[in-house]
């Protein structure tokens, strides 16, 4: 390799990293803009104290806390099931199908590497494959929480108020054009379902 | 009949936007929306025997996305509309719908997949030109019609459909065959 191509290498290397750098900061600047987006007022919040979770969760969480990338975690009865899963986006983490029993009544917890909580994706998987809890640890340190208290919900019933809350969501804010505030609604309106149907039996926490 | 267009209740979502924690949804996910809320807007108003033929024609040659029919049925697109999940009806003339689903695999903790073992309309009052409506919807089919206990049976062949009771015209129960089922994914 001549000296040139050396050069040119660092430069292109040196260039796509400034681009994603540049990608992220725009992408944070977005969620600040748009007042803090997806920090629900839903969750309750409590103090960090009262996270009961396994430790080896919490060991997990401060790893992937600190990741660009979104990583999730799979714990069954407190041990950590497999290796830790990603995506390679900072936006999204991606499952195979094989991997979905594994999540029944299991603690699923990721990293929002942006902040905020959970999104309707995370209310929605969390609905659909049956866990015990979905968690996202932000980079503040604290964590946002959905539990499921005794819930049980066949996989159509889920599908049936994931779909009712997307028609409702059509007919009441279709006009916005908006990606992120639309998330914002449709994650509000998943809880309020939640809430109005379960009631205590579902738990949606910001520990602090 | 009016044309209503039952293309989107076979949308399967691309496996980029399945199972996943965060991220944007499927692009098409709006315009599937607006079509489903078309079809539901469809079934409030239309004529009951129109309501009939939709449903089973839905059913007729492919499985549908039950759950988009169902909450296309069942979510209200009126003003005052109640939310809950009873059928919805310009007319009030259905007593109840049910969607009875059934697990694919039994005993099996893996897999708590589940598809639509029948459909069941129940009407406030008795339907005198039910089989005809039925009998239309069927309309390219083979099927043999017979009778058991006051049931009326139709066994349909070569399509997702297994079979279709009518009771003393008040009650159509639509058997689905298991093997047709097809997994859409929600939006």
């Amino acid at each position: 390799m001549t000296i040139f191509e050396k050069i040119r290498k660092w430069f292109l290397k040196a260039k796509e990293k400034a681009q994603q750098a540049l990608s992220k900061t725009r992408f944070t600047q977005e969620l600040k803009d748009l007042g803090g987006i997806y920090t629900s007022k839903l969750a309750r919040v409590l103090s960090r104290h009262y996270d009961d979770v396994p430790a080896g969760v919490k060991t997990v969480e401060k790893v992937i806390a600190e990741q660009e990338y979104e990583f999730a975690a799979i714990f069954r009865n407190g041990k950590l099931e497999g290796k830790l899963i990603s995506s390679g986006k900072e936006g999204s983490v991606m499952f195979e199908d094989a991997l979905l029993a594994k999540m029944k009544n299991a603690v699923v917890t990721h990293n929002h590497p942006a902040g905020g909580s959970l999104s309707p994706a995370d209310i929605k998987l969390f609905l659909k494959v049956g866990m015990k809890e979905v968690r996202a640890k932000c980079p503040d340190g604290s964590v946002f929480s959905l539990k499921n208290k005794g819930v049980r919900l066949g996989n159509k019933e889920a599908d049936n108020i994931i779909k009712k809350i997307k028609n409702e969501l059509e007919i009441s804010y279709g006009g916005i054009s908006d990606k992120i505030i639309k998330q914002r609604f449709e994650a509000d309106l998943l809880m309020k379902e939640l809430k109005s149907r379960f009631g205590d039996k579902i738990d949606y926490i910001h520990y602090k | 009949m009016e044309e209503i267009d039952l293309e989107v209740l076979y949308y399967i979502v691309p496996e980029v936007y399945r199972n996943k924690l965060d991220g944007e949804d499927d692009p098409n996910s709006s315009s599937i929306i607006q079509s489903e809320i078309k079809i539901g807007k469809y079934l409030y108003s239309c004529s009951l025997e129109h309501y009939i033929q939709t449903i089973m024609t839905s059913f007729l040659e492919k499985y549908p996305n039950t759950v988009a029919l169902d909450v296309s049925m069942s979510v209200p697109y009126y003003p005052g509309g109640s939310g809950d999940n009873s059928p919805h009806r310009k007319e009030n003339d259905i007593q109840e719908t049910q969607f009875n689903y059934k697990l694919i695999e039994e005993n099996n903790e893996d897999n708590e997949e589940e598809y639509l073992d029948n459909l069941k309309i129940v009407f406030k009052a008795s339907q005198p030109k039910l089989f005809d409506w039925v009998e239309k919807a069927l309309d390219g089919k083979t099927f043999e019609k017979s009778t058991e206990n006051a049931v009326v049976i139709y066994e349909v062949s070569q399509s997702p459909i297994l079979k279709i009771e009518v009771k003393e015209k008040k009650e159509l129960i639509i058997f689905i065959d298991k093997g047709s089922y097809i997994r859409y994914y929600s939006l």
